[in-house]
């Protein structure tokens, strides 16, 4: 049985969905769910700021406000359906470093991530962050779909 | 709800049972299933029809060991299924016509090389398929 679920969040509805399915499986194991949103830091995204001349601060600050939003958004979900939750987010250059990081941080025994199926040849050019998350974590990852 | 764990008779596979049996809750129905490489024409061709279905069956038989083990012993109500034909190909085929909820696989690779890669027919296997994929390694 699972005592704590991570559910990485970026704010589409296929997250949510895979918010779903977490919370079926927490209610079974009695397990908690902790949310995650990774954020992509600011170098990462620095060309793209010069052209439009934001600056750290003001961008850490407006993503960071999204991220909230999201997250409030999946935890009013998670608890009302009566699990256990709690959730954060953070800045990262890679997201599914920061994913695996975290799922060994606070000890979590499951990741439950969307891995929406690409369409045709797409599904085989492109690999999902959840396929990145599975090389290099060492927890179970749940694709979600 | 419907589980569906491919083993291939190898560490992994064994791994991603004994995870199922540890960890998931008791509801779970889990059908094994194995998919064996058909025999190549030179040979088969030789061979008549029964004596290239018992190879098959014994073949299967053998790498469903380790797997069915652990599944009775945690007392998963499950069913076997051997196939013959590419495994990713058979796999896809039979998450989606006998409605499984989820297909269960292991994944090569613990070491600092192998790390980089997810087994073939994992990856194969995500790429297609329309049920979530929980992915041991």
């Amino acid at each position: 049985m699972f005592s704590r679920l991570l559910v990485p969040v970026d704010g589409t509805p296929e997250a949510l969905e895979a918010v779903d399915a977490a919370i079926a499986i927490a209610r079974i194991c009695k397990a908690s769910i902790h949310l995650l949103h990774v954020v992509p830091s600011f170098p990462a995204v620095t060309y793209l700021a010069e052209r439009v001349g934001a600056t750290r601060e003001l961008y850490e600050q407006e993503a960071g406000a999204r991220a909230l939003a999201w997250l409030g958004q999946a935890r009013e979900h998670v608890l009302g359906a009566g699990v256990a939750c709690e959730g954060d987010y953070t800045f990262a250059a890679r997201i599914h470093d920061a994913i695996v990081d975290v799922a060994r941080d606070y000890d979590c025994d499951l990741i439950v991530m969307a891995a929406p199926l690409r369409p045709g040849m797409l599904s085989n050019l492109f690999t999902s962050e959840a396929q990145a998350v599975m090389q290099a974590a060492v927890t179970p990852v749940l694709a979600w779909r | 709800m419907k589980i569906l764990l491919p083993v291939d008779g190898s560490l992994y596979s064994t791994r991603a049972a004994r995870y199922l049996a540890k960890h998931w809750p008791a509801d779970a129905s889990v059908t094994l299933l194995n998919v064996d490489a058909p025999l190549r024409e030179s040979i088969a061709g030789h061979l008549d029809a029964d004596s290239v279905a018992r190879f098959h069956l014994d073949n299967g038989t053998a790498t469903l060991r380790p797997a069915r083990r652990l599944l009775v012993k945690a007392g998963h109500l499950f069913d076997e299924r051997l196939l013959i034909g590419d495994p990713a190909t058979e796999i896809l085929r039979l998450a989606k016509r006998g409605r499984y909820d989820l297909v269960v696989m292991g994944s090569h690779g613990r070491g600092v090389l192998k790390s980089l890669f997810l087994g073939s027919v994992v990856v194969k296997v995500l790429a297609g398929s329309n049920v979530p994929v929980l992915v041991v390694r």
